[in-house]
């Protein structure tokens, strides 16, 4: 399994580098820079070593399995900002729903019932778009969001507040422009057709290969991994 | 069930090692800080090897030895070839290569050892070491190797794990740090030859070597969660030498892997 030991000061450094970057791409786009908040993706760092991450002045982190996330709250509480970035199996949605601000990836009427269930509050949630309509991806076609939201909207704790894609991976990061580009136009469609149901202001995409276009392209969330370890 | 082992940072006097310790084995994959080689070898240049001073080689010998608290005379070196071939060394090896080139166990790419305390060589920058630990009828075991994309489709780190395997029970290995799947690019042949041995390792233009050696150590039979990838490519980090990023001119890092004493 693969491993990530992060060093304070290396992550530290290195999250700067991105941060810039970050902030070029949105001035270059036109953007405030303070509209792309950019969050670490945890996955493959054990839960003692996320410390190291927090003396990097790390806050916001990403986890893809419920029990990872679990044990890892469990050890840092307050320390961070957690969401939600894996496929959440309906079953392990009363695991999460309660210990993260934001869940990622929500794309069946299955988890969007089970946190309906499990929820004490609201619960904002991004709407999984599978823009390049790969096989092997889960999440919503284009075309499919508005009936997909039509029928999720009897679960009224389950908020929907913007989008996250996953492009075709690629060596070059300006084959994801493109699919950025559309999945930014179809969230400006959807709030506006969605306008006092929902809002679709949060976009989630871009990771350590193509960040700086997403950011470009208007990703309010960049999910950033192995290049800062 | 499983042993645990631990994979950290730690840093002594000015040097700095990834350690991976468990079940009575421990290995320590250097970065290239705190040494005293100029560029650009600067500055832990371990390797012999290269166009850098003898002098300055054995004095990084000599501090990384006494930072990870293996006696230098106590180290084995293999000649390293881009080969397969194995062996087991004992006390009587005890120092081979130790301080010079001549002495190396020759022609070899992989080391086993149920000898406590003695510190079995990897040199590497790019390449990757393999360290794979076992229980033995006597205590602990282990093997460290090397592994380049010759070896690797050689089939040097299955063959390491095997070799333990036939003696006891293999417990953990890890991957060391070495040029990533984000950097290695390979040509077409090379590429369809490692998608023949490894399917699935080979991206459009670049081949996964920590993947190839992690199946090769599963095929042995150590469980996938008994197999640690250190995720860090010397190509693309700076803390690292790299052959590649360095167009060869560059020092080499020693991955010493010991059994613990009894």
């Amino acid at each position: 399994m693969r491993q990530f030991v992060p060093k304070a000061e290396v992550v530290r450094e290195r999250f700067a580098e991105v941060s810039g970057r970050v902030a070029e791409a949105a001035a270059a786009a036109g953007r405030d820079p303070a509209e792309v908040r950019i969050l670490v993706a945890t996955k493959y760092v054990a839960a003692e070593h996320l410390g190291a991450l927090r003396d990097a002045g790390i806050s916001l982190i990403g986890e893809n399995r419920a029990q990872d996330l679990v044990a890892k709250q469990a050890m840092y509480g307050d320390a961070f900002d957690y969401h939600f970035i894996g496929h959440l199996q309906s079953r392990k949605a009363r695991l999460v729903v309660p210990l993260v601000s934001l869940i990622h990836a929500v794309s069946t009427m299955s988890v969007v019932q089970e946190i309906e269930a499990r929820a004490a509050n609201a619960t904002t949630v991004l709407l999984e778009i599978n823009i390049a309509g790969e096989e092997s991806k889960n999440g919503i076609a284009p075309a499919a969001a508005d009936t997909f939201l039509e029928e999720a909207a009897a679960c009224g704790k389950v908020r929907f507040c913007g989008l996250m894609c996953m492009p075709p991976l690629s060596d070059d990061a300006e084959t994801a422009r493109p699919y950025f580009a559309q999945t930014r136009e179809l969230a400006e469609r959807l709030s506006s057709t969605w306008q006092g149901t929902y809002t679709f202001d949060q976009l989630s995409m871009g990771t350590s290969a193509d960040y700086e276009t997403a950011a470009q392209e208007g990703a309010t969330i960049v999910r950033i991994g192995s290049v800062l370890f | 069930m499983g042993e645990r082992f631990a994979l950290s940072w730690r840093d002594r006097d000015g040097l700095e090692w990834l350690a991976w310790e468990g079940a009575g084995v421990a290995a320590a994959f250097p970065t290239r800080e705190g040494g005293v080689s100029p560029a650009p070898y600067d500055s832990l240049n371990l390797g012999l090897s290269t166009g850098d001073e003898p002098a300055n080689v054995l004095e990084n010998r000599r501090r990384f030895c006494a930072a990870v608290g293996v006696p230098h005379e106590r180290l084995v070196v293999p000649g390293q070839v881009h080969g397969a071939t194995l062996a087991w060394v004992g006390e009587t090896e005890a120092g081979r290569g130790a301080f010079d080139r001549e002495t190396v166990i020759h022609d070899h790419d992989g080391l086993l050892t149920a000898a406590p305390g003695l510190g079995l060589v990897v040199s590497h920058a790019d390449c990757v070491p393999v360290v794979v630990a076992a229980r033995g009828a006597d205590g602990p075991e282990l093997a460290a190797v090397h592994a380049g994309w010759r070896g690797m489709l050689a089939g040097v780190v299955g063959q390491a794990a095997a070799a333990l395997a036939r003696r006891g029970r293999l417990l953990g290995a890890v991957v060391g740090p070495s040029i990533g799947p984000c950097c290695f690019s390979v040509d077409e042949e090379l590429r369809a030859r490692f998608d023949e041995r490894f399917p699935g390792s080979a991206g459009r233009s670049t081949v996964d070597l920590w993947a190839c050696a992690a199946r090769d150590l599963e095929a042995a039979g150590l469980p996938p969660a008994a197999v640690t990838v250190a995720a860090l490519c010397t190509m693309s980090d700076k803390r690292f030498f790299s052959h590649r990023r360095d167009r060869g001119s560059t020092g080499r890092h020693l991955a010493i892997a010991w059994r613990q004493e009894a």
